[in-house]
This record gives C-alpha cells, structure tokens and sequence, in this order.
C-alpha cells in the first residue's frame, strides 16, 4: 500500500471528505489530491504528518506506519503519464451546459490542464 | 433505455445505498455520498465551467470526477442556484458512472481524435445517452414518492380554492410550485417542471 492509498482509507474510516481534510491540514484540495493519487510526495515535515495522523486518529503503531510510507513515497521518482494513461483520465462523457461542440484545440486544452493534475 | 427500467435502475441504486440516498435525505449531498460511501475521487479541476461548459465530468477510468474548482473552492459561499446546478451535474455523471460504463469501455476510444468524436457525439447516441443520465438525475434528486406527498397535499388544497379542475392550466401557479419545489430537493425550477411532467403528476402545458 502507498502513502497516498493509506492515507485515504484512513481519511474514509473517520468519514472525512478531501475538503474538510485539506481544510483541517491547511493544505489545497488539489495538492492533497495529488498526494493520495501518488503524483505528488507527501510532505517532508514531521510536523504536519504528526498532525495528519491526529486528524486521522491513526495509533501509534499505525502513524509509524505512516511515517515508514512516507519516507518511500519521497524516494519514488515521479510516475511518468504516457498517453494510455493520459487518455484514461480524460473526461469519459461531456455534457456540454450549452450544447457546445469541442473542437481538436478545445481537447489540447484540456489535456494540458489534465496533465498538470497528474503529474509534479 | 425507457424511462421506466431508469426509474427502476435508480430505486435499486437507492437500495443499495440505504440510507444515504434515502428519500428523506432531500436535497441530497451527493459530493460526500460519491467519496465517502463509493470512495471515488473528487479531483478539482481549473475552469471546467468557463472553458468547456461543464460543471462536473466522469473520468474516463472511473476513478472520479472532475469538478469546476471555483466552484468547488467556493462551495461555502455558493449560491443556492449554484449548488443546485452542482447537485444535478453531479447527479448526471453519476447517472453515467452507473449506467454507462460498458458504453465507454465499449467505444473504441483510443486516442485525442477519436476521443473528440466520441465526446462530441457518443457514437451517434448522445442525445439518448444524455437524455438517460438526465433521467436518473432527476428521478435520484426527485424521489417519487416525496414529489407525490407533496404534490398530493398540494392538490387537495388548490381543489378546495378552485375546484377539481381549475388550477391545473394555470401556468404561472404551475411555475411558482416548482420554485417552492426547487428548495425542498435542491434542484433547479426546471428540474422540477420536467419531473412534474415525467411522473404525471402535473403536465406541462407547453
């Protein structure tokens, strides 16, 4: 199991939504995300994952089992996003509001600002 | 699919999910239902609303959804329209997350070009692969027999006023019924017209 794997369960079992748990760490949705997805490597601050674990009512047994997913989870390089799995992510269905068309440029745009989401 | 085997498809769906999708619950809160009780994701997503029309999407390896993140930033301060439309955009994908999963998967979608084609037009079946996850969003945020005792209690006094049949063309009361509605389930007035309409219940005239 990841670090970010982990930490979502966990985030699951005390019945917290990735807003009121970014809220509670002072950290953006977005990047906390990008954590539990595993893009990103959890923070490098003893502080804040002594903190994660309170708001997770992790044990002591469980938070050092935290902490050792850490430590893995900073010596992993970056995923690299091929395209299968660039394509994977993309928007499965679109209901345009307004009955709009997409366009080729539309669709770049989109994957650009889905790129960032996936990757550091 | 008819509207009937939606309407059944989503009381199973409700089943399931006793009781958070119980029909007490209205409005329903859909975003803490989605990553609580189905531990999907919800991943934020830079002017999904301004850029490409969209409150909300179903991405494409069912992980999750895309939500507009000014939106999603702002759900404390959001107005009551606004979290309406969220509700519903979000009702609609998980409308697709339930029902049209294989449809994906079945697609060919295997690069950008053929993505677009499919985003654009669903194989041909766009219309009624919407129209389907319309449904299950209104018959989901609408549950019948809520909409019905409301609807029932209603009646009986508008009888009493103007007798057996002379509210129901009456247009204007129609449209402030479904305002009245709109807040009890959270849901758009013309969410509500089109619910009044689907079920018999109260149909519209236009």
């Amino acid at each position: 199991m990841t670090f970010g794997e982990y930490t979502k369960a966990a985030r699951l079992a005390v019945r917290l939504t990735l807003r009121a748990f970014s809220r509670q760490i002072g950290m953006d949705p977005s990047n906390w995300s990008k954590i539990e997805r595993g893009v990103i490597p959890p923070p490098a601050n003893d502080t804040q994952t002594s903190k994660i674990a309170e708001i997770l009512k992790l044990s002591p047994e469980q938070k050092q089992e935290l902490e050792d997913l850490a430590v893995v989870a900073r010596g992993e390089l970056p995923k690299n996003l091929d395209d299968a799995a660039l394509l994977a992510k993309m928007p499965a269905f679109f209901r345009a509001l307004k009955g709009r068309e997409y366009t080729a440029e539309d669709l770049e745009k989109l994957t650009e600002r889905i790129k960032d989401l996936n990757t550091p | 699919m008819t509207n009937p085997e939606i309407w059944q498809r989503v009381e199973e769906y409700r089943a399931q999910y006793q009781p958070h999708l119980n029909a007490e619950k209205v409005p329903l809160d859909l975003l803490t239902f989605v990553e609580l009780e189905l531990g999907l994701n919800i991943e934020p997503l830079d002017d999904l609303s301004r850029d490409f029309s969209a409150d909300a999407a179903l991405i494409g390896d069912f992980s999750g959804f895309y939500l507009d993140r000014a939106i999603y930033d702002r759900l404390d301060i959001a107005s009551r329209s606004q979290l309406n439309r969220l509700r519903f955009s979000l009702a609609h994908e998980l409308g697709h997350y339930v029902l049209h999963q294989e449809r994906y998967q079945n697609s060919g979608v295997s690069d950008s070009e053929s993505l677009k084609e499919w985003l654009n037009h669903h194989s041909g079946d766009k219309r009624e692969i919407e129209q389907e996850a319309n449904e299950f969003a209104g018959r989901l945020l609408v549950p019948i027999e809520v909409l019905s005792s409301l609807f029932e209690k209603l009646a009986q006094g508008l009888d009493a006023i103007y007798g057996p049949h002379g509210w129901q063309n009456w247009n204007d009361l129609r449209e402030k019924t479904c305002e009245h509605l709109s807040q009890k389930f959270g849901l758009h007035t013309q969410g509500i017209s089109t619910r009044l309409h689907r079920e018999g219940l109260w149909p519209s005239i236009y």
